[in-house]
């Protein structure tokens, strides 16, 4: 069979760089979800001092091109400060796996946004936010629109499962359209937890499901 | 395809059915028991089909995926999905295809390596990892 991809690309998705679980991570981040068949998740470990990422390890439920990007993405940022980790772009990732098919570019994409994301989790959880901006709705709307109702294959927002949210000194309540009942209700309350809890003013995440009926 | 010779592609079919069951957790059928005898397709959680498609390619065992990433369109089976198999499903499928020319010994090999190629994805899986 002939695939659509690199040399490199088979190579980093055979023999992945960096792959597993950090047990305790500084921080963490999660990008994509099963449903869209792409999912990365990110774990850092970040020397305090001198604010190097130490270790970084990834897990992925996706394809070739995705594992591979994961692979190469978390080995450009290994050893650099988290300054210049930010500065790695999906499109660096690309050139450097030599190049990817057009319909596979978005997983560079999500690689890098996990990563990016939970630079931006260690920073928030660490206190070295530059600019210690309050949690706002529009803060809580930008996290929710990376968490992916599996039943739909869509957002959160976009499809209509979050009602509504409010934060109030500290406290972050999610309004869900959906029972507790429902299928991978307690996958979105977790993921709604995980994408909140790390902001730098955020003391508690609730998730209120809606009535049975 | 003449009787006997359907029969015996079916008994391969559900033989391979049999093995993958016994070889590899967290695998289900999609579809009815009712199918064409040389067609099984599979869905095998926590992995991603083109992942496995890739792999088992190498291996020099060939199948197809109804993944969204093994199509141009990214888009996941709609057969399967009128089916109503939910996309994270979709997303895992694999479809293996029967011939005359199959063998039983033939189906053992493709299923030990579909084995391996599955442990190998599911350990940087972030799915169904058992604690």
């Amino acid at each position: 069979m002939k695939t659509p991809y690199s040399q490199k690309v088979i190579e980093h998705f055979l023999n992945p760089r960096n792959a597993g679980k950090i047990e305790n991570p500084d921080a963490k981040a999660s990008e994509g979800s099963p449903a869209c068949g792409d999912m990365v998740r990110v774990y850092l470990k970040v020397n305090p001092q001198t604010l190097v990422i130490e270790d970084i390890k990834f897990e992925s439920f996706g394809c070739a091109s995705n594992i591979a990007t994961a692979s190469m993405a978390t080995e450009m940022v290994r050893g650099k400060t988290l300054e210049e980790a930010k500065k790695i772009s999906w499109k660096d990732v690309v050139d450097a796996l030599g190049g990817l098919p057009p319909v596979k570019v978005h997983c560079a994409v999500l690689a890098v946004d996990a990563i990016k994301r939970a630079i931006e989790n260690y920073e928030h959880t660490h206190g070295i936010l530059k600019e210690k901006k309050p949690t706002d709705k529009e803060v809580i709307r930008e996290r929710l629109e990376h968490v992916i109702d599996p039943a739909a294959g869509m957002d959160v927002i976009r499809v209509g499962t979050v009602k509504d949210y409010e934060i109030k000194d500290g406290v972050v309540t999610v309004y869900l359209n959906i029972p507790a009942q429902r299928d991978f209700a307690s996958h979105i309350k977790e993921e709604i937890e995980e994408t909140l809890s790390p902001l730098w003013d955020v003391k508690e995440v609730r998730v209120i499901f809606s009535s049975r009926d | 395809m003449d009787d006997e010779e359907r029969e015996r592609v079916k008994y391969l079919r559900d033989y391979l059915w049999k093995r993958l069951e016994e070889e590899i957790e967290d695998i289900k059928l999609n579809g009815p028991e009712e199918r064409h005898p040389a067609n099984l397709n599979v869905t095998i959680r926590y992995v991603e089909g083109e992942a496995v498609v890739i792999q088992l390619d190498l291996l020099g065992v060939s199948v197809t995926t109804g993944s969204a990433c093994f199509s141009r369109k990214l888009e996941a089976s709609y057969v399967l999905r009128a089916m109503g198999v939910p996309y994270e499903d979709a997303h895992g499928s694999l479809r293996f295809g029967i011939s005359r020319f199959t063998t039983e010994k033939e189906i053992d090999e493709a299923v030990s390596r579909l084995k391996e190629v599955v442990e190998r994805l599911r350990k940087i899986s972030p799915l169904g990892r058992k604690e």
